[in-house]
């Protein structure tokens, strides 16, 4: 059939997209529904000596305001929250931590009412010391952020060790080790030391921030909201609120973009407290500039030392990462460890030792971003992989293949990893970019090509469970619910090829449901890459689920046994003593039930877990494997980086959709070019002075490289739908470390801090010609 | 932060606009597009009270071609000078450096009167239209005049006009025989040009010495910057490395770039010094193709 897994349909939604049809959340308009702005902290760290909000309050057309004082004592709501670490409030208590910080919000009639009440609310702050690097976080009688933090009651499974240090501004920290490091190192003919940073940066989604809360009659809340993951929100708003789950409802509708920016409370907290006090439907929207100020991706400095022998073998490697989480925790615990895992690159390396520190500072939090941590430590060890072949004279490429982890290779963790077509991802991005044979030089003197790689491993959040419902309407169609949100991925899409393949449905007759916390059974979160994988294969069975029963419903109508029961074209056959019985599904339930309305149901849930059967510890309940090349031309005179073929391979298990896999490598290609080039959030004095996409740039369409060829791998995992695994975040980790190496191999000179901006490039060239000169210099009784 | 409140008023006439804006010199500000303006009006930068727009004011939107004058109407849009063909025939190179004007929304809004007139100090079309000598026509109530486009320019986003005054037309002659320019920007990831610099070189078909140059540099000060010091650098001579270089040097010492957030002062003065060497080249080679054509 035309709409069967490993075909590259087209999205269901495409047409209603490109019509305008389709509606994203900041469409939606409840009658009555108010209007919210938030007062934000001109302080990078203050103390609320004095709020009064009575004139805002007063203010024609002001339904409500919110401060701190409503967050006192309030029996209703908490005043803490927070996905691992409860450090978040709903609005400022007694103090603020960052520029942009929440100190109040407004409700009122009208979006320029609410706006123009905010300047109605008297604040009286008392400045304290800020820090805004790890040097000073982390110095000795460093100004804390956080006093003192609680965890919330139930939380994450694999963060149940997450602790702060308490008395500093150590947010958590992770470990790892393996073998004897300082051994390792002494059997090493060379050992290298570097260190590389990365900046904070912004996700920009083009879909902003929004959420919507209502209250309702049974004192329930029912919240739309541009969420990730629905069910987060749905038990963090009910802790907050002390209801059963089954008052909170949650919603997401389609999402325009997330790339990890939209995971975990946002808005949440404080439409529902709004709507609870005015007791009327309140919307909020974010504008870029206040994105901007709610979330952000880690910044990290990584110090690497690795010992290799002559021949290029590598022994030991040790990783101190420092990660900044920001003014608020948010999700960065698992940040840290799951990029700590992974932080000695996808390498055979016996002697490993990986430290994880995460930090408070007072900026706008990090959370979750594209990639999870992970192209943080790979720009660190990829980069470095390239610096230890330039010393050894050796190829790259050679270097990667004498160490890479392979199928049933052993892990950092002592597992052994399955599924991983890691070696064919690096062998075949090189191949496409002709690895091996030097770059054509370009006519122009002043312009230098280069090739450069970088491959990756990464984990995704183990354990986890997603269930999905499948209902086999009266007429043959499908409903399919699953707690994943589209968005923009294509999820939908995947859910009802599936269903089609399983139950022979056309996907035009597919209906899918999502996100949706009444309607979908529990789902962790649309992050992680592991949509396809978990959700997936929960619908696969779900679908399962319903075939079984339709089996059984023909072999009960034909007396035949229910494994020799056929699906094909909307409906079952069975060969019974050479004749042949056929039936639609929509005759066939009706003949069995007597009645035309009966539906069927079907659920599948897949579950996994910390510990693999045979004892080992399971990290990942399955591995992203896969690597990238780029080839770049950099213009000598001016530093200038162009990205002119980029070549992007993942082991995606199997492509139920190809094109959408496709998609995914170019679109992360794409992102990297930018975070690897030119993004940075830039502060001063604690104001990020570039929250806006005028000032921080972005990759543009000019910036795209002519060819950028994906290369989708498909080494199967047992437990993936059809084989399939993750692909979200697999292209951009590889993206900034290969044209880093691209970069040196074009003109000779590393950069380590990202991003390569041109007036990086050219003071390192203009530092190795002075060098150059120096050596070149007559030397003292020789002339 | 949303924009302030303003109270939004459409002119249908020039004169009409312009009475408008000599009554409240302070307090309104012309809209042409708003593609830069409503930038800063977004950040509280700029705070009208009253937004003229001029852009229904019939008739200024052209791109005619008499007596050896190229004419634009000021409200003809940066996608319309895109795609004229002739302009492509006449000022080739403002359909070469347009396509990379910050992106195609602002191209479809933007006007080149509007360019102009809000005086943005990173912006593309001054520099090359001062190499070409450009003039603008200004209006008022009741009066015309004609002035060097390069004498538009006071500083940042200030212009010499008069509160009631509007640019209603830009004038370029066609260029002489044996006249060269070129316009090269640098950019990164951004919409805005970090260094315009344009060159424009008119050689004697005999010598193949320049008789006359036009360096000029954008975003490298509060103005555009016309370097006279670096044309008479190249004023007499045949093309030559040590020329252009000399040039450029002049040119990368005689701007004022700041420090900002895109790059330092010196990588600025750098680019310009790389620009300048190399539009000079490319100026004195489209000077000598036309020699052959």
């Amino acid at each position: 059939m035309q709409d069967n897994v490993g075909q590259s349909i087209k999205r269901l939604e495409s047409e209603s997209k490109v019509s305008g049809e389709l509606k994203y959340l900041s469409d939606l308009k409840l009658p009555g529904m108010l209007h919210c702005k938030a007062l934000r902290s001109p302080y990078a760290h203050a103390r609320i000596v004095r709020i009064d909000s009575q004139r805002a309050a007063k203010f024609s057309g002001v339904e409500g305001v919110l401060t701190r004082d409503d967050m006192v004592d309030n029996p209703h709501f908490d005043s803490h929250y927070g996905p691992v670490l409860k450090d978040q409030t709903v609005v400022a208590l007694d103090k603020v931590r960052y520029v942009g910080d929440l100190v109040a919000a407004v409700a009122a009639t009208r979006l320029d009412i609410a706006e123009e009440a905010l300047d109605l609310i008297e604040v009286e702050y008392e400045e304290l010391g800020a820090v805004f690097s790890f040097e000073e976080a982390l110095a000795e009688n460093a100004p804390l952020l956080h006093e003192q933090v609680s965890k919330p009651e139930h939380g994450f499974v694999d963060l149940a060790d997450v602790n702060p240090v308490e008395g500093t501004n150590i947010c958590t920290t992770f470990h790892l080790s393996k073998g004897d490091l300082e051994k390792g190192f002494q059997n090493s003919d060379f050992v290298f030391e570097n260190v590389f940073t990365c900046p904070s940066a912004q996700h920009a989604a083009l879909e902003t921030l929004c959420a919507v809360a209502r209250l309702e009659r049974n004192g329930g809340l029912t919240i739309w909201s541009t969420v990730q993951n629905p069910f987060v929100i749905r038990d963090q708003i009910a802790e907050l609120f002390h209801l059963p789950v089954s008052k909170v409802r949650v919603i997401a509708l389609n999402i325009g973009g997330g790339y990890g920016s939209k995971l975990y409370p946002k808005l949440e907290p404080l439409v529902a407290a709004l709507a609870w006090k005015t007791r009327k439907p309140v919307g909020l929207t974010l504008t870029r500039e206040e994105v901007f100020q709610t979330i952000t991706k880690h910044a990290a400095e990584i110090h690497l030392k690795t010992g290799v022998t002559r021949e290029g073998r590598l022994l030991a490697r040790q990783c101190r990462i420092y990660l900044d989480t920001g003014a608020y925790a948010e999700i960065g615990p698992r940040v840290a460890k799951k990029s700590g895992y992974t932080a000695a690159g996808p390498y055979n390396i016996p002697n490993i030792q990986i430290d994880s520190c995460l930090v408070y500072t007072n900026k706008v939090p990090a959370g979750a971003f594209r990639g999870f941590g992970v192209s943080q430590s790979a720009w660190a060890h990829e980069s470095e992989m390239d610096l230890i072949a330039r010393a050894l004279q050796m190829d790259p490429l050679e270097l990667r293949q004498k160490n890479l982890l392979e199928e049933g290779g052993e892990f950092a963790t002592g597992e052994h990893v399955h599924s991983f077509g890691l070696r064919q991802c690096v062998e075949r991005v090189a191949s496409a970019l002709q690895w091996g044979e030097k770059c054509p030089p370009p006519p122009q003197k002043h312009l230098a090509r280069g090739k450069g790689m970088a491959c990756l491993i990464k984990a995704t959040i183990t354990p986890s469970i997603s269930s999905a419902l499948v209902r086999l309407n009266e007429d043959g169609s499908a409903t399919v619910y699953v707690g994943t949100a589209d968005v923009g991925q294509g999820s939908d899409t995947i859910m009802a090829q599936i269903v089609s393949q399983e139950l022979a449905i056309p996907v035009t007759h597919v209906q899918v449901v999502h996100s949706d916390t009444d309607l979908c059974l529990y789902d962790l979160t649309t992050s992680s890459s592991r949509s396809t994988f978990h959700m997936g294969r929960a619908v696969q069975l779900a679908a399962q689920d319903i075939r079984r029963q339709l089996a059984c419903l023909a072999g009960r109508l034909w007396n035949c046994p229910v494994e020799e029961v056929l699906f094909a074209n909307q409906g079952v056959r069975c060969v019974v003593n050479d004749v042949v019985h056929a039936a639609s599904y929509r005759n066939l339930l009706s003949a069995s039930f007597g009645i035309k309305g009966a539906n069927l149901v079907g659920k599948g849930t897949v579950k996994t877990e910390a510990v693999q059967r045979n004892g080992e510890p399971l990290t990942s309940a399955f591995w992203f494997a896969g690597a990238g090349a780029a080839e770049v031309e950099v213009d000598r005179e001016t530093g200038s980086v162009r990205v002119v073929r980029y070549a992007s391979a993942a082991d995606v298990g199997k492509a139920i959709n190809p094109f959408f896999c496709e998609q995914q490598l170019k679109g992360g290609a794409i992102t990297g070019i930018g975070l690897a080039l030119m993004e940075q959030l830039v502060y001063q004095d604690g104001l990020l002075i570039n929250p806006n996409f005028l000032d921080y740039n972005l990759a543009r369409f000019l910036d795209i490289p002519e060819e950028i060829i994906p290369i989708l791998v498909e080494r199967a995992h047992e437990e993936g739908p059809y084989g399939a695994k993750g692909v979200g975040e697999t292209a951009l980790i590889p993206v900034a470390p290969a044209i880093a190496n691209a970069i040196e191999d074009a003109v000779g000179v590393r950069v380590t801090d990202l991003p390569i901006t041109p007036e990086k490039v050219l003071r390192a060239l203009q530092e190795k010609e002075q060098k150059a000169q120096l050596l070149e210099g007559p030397t003292p009784g020789r002339s | 932060m949303g924009l302030n409140r303003f109270e939004y008023i459409e002119a249908s006439s020039i004169p009409e606009a312009s009475r408008f804006l000599a009554d409240r010199p302070e307090e309104a500000r012309i809209y042409a597009g708003g593609t830069s303006l409503l930038l800063l009006m977004k950040q509280r930068i700029a705070r009208p009270a009253y937004l003229v727009n001029i852009k229904k004011i019939p008739g200024l939107r052209y791109i005619d071609k008499n007596d050896g004058t190229v004419r634009i109407g000021a409200l003809t849009t940066h996608h319309d000078l895109e795609f004229s063909p002739l302009i492509r025939r006449w000022l080739p190179v403002i359909s070469e450096l347009e396509p990379e004007v910050a992106n195609i929304r602002v191209r479809s809004t933007g006007t080149i009167g509007g360019n102009l007139g809000f005086a943005e100090p990173l912006t593309d079309l001054p520099p090359v239209l001062i190499a070409m000598d450009a003039r603008i026509k200004v209006a008022d109530e009741s009066l015309e005049r004609l002035l060097p486009l390069e004498h538009l320019f006071r500083g940042y986003y200030e212009t010499s006009l008069r509160p009631q005054e509007l640019i209603t037309e830009i004038q370029v002659d066609l260029p002489a025989p044996f006249f060269g320019i070129k316009y090269l920007r640098f950019s990164m990831g951004s919409d805005k040009p970090l260094v315009g610099c344009a060159v424009g070189i008119r050689i004697d078909p005999e010598s193949k010495l320049c008789v006359d140059a036009r360096c000029v540099l954008g975003c490298v000060g509060p103005t555009p910057l016309r370097v006279r010091e670096a044309e008479e650098a190249l004023k007499g001579l045949p093309y030559r490395v040590n020329s252009s270089a000399k040039a450029a040097r002049i040119a990368a010492t005689a701007c004022s770039p700041l420090t900002d957030l895109r790059a330092t002062e010196e990588y600025k003065r750098a680019i310009v010094e790389v620009l300048m060497r190399r539009a000079v080249e490319e100026a004195f080679r489209r000077a000598s193709s036309k020699l052959q054509g």
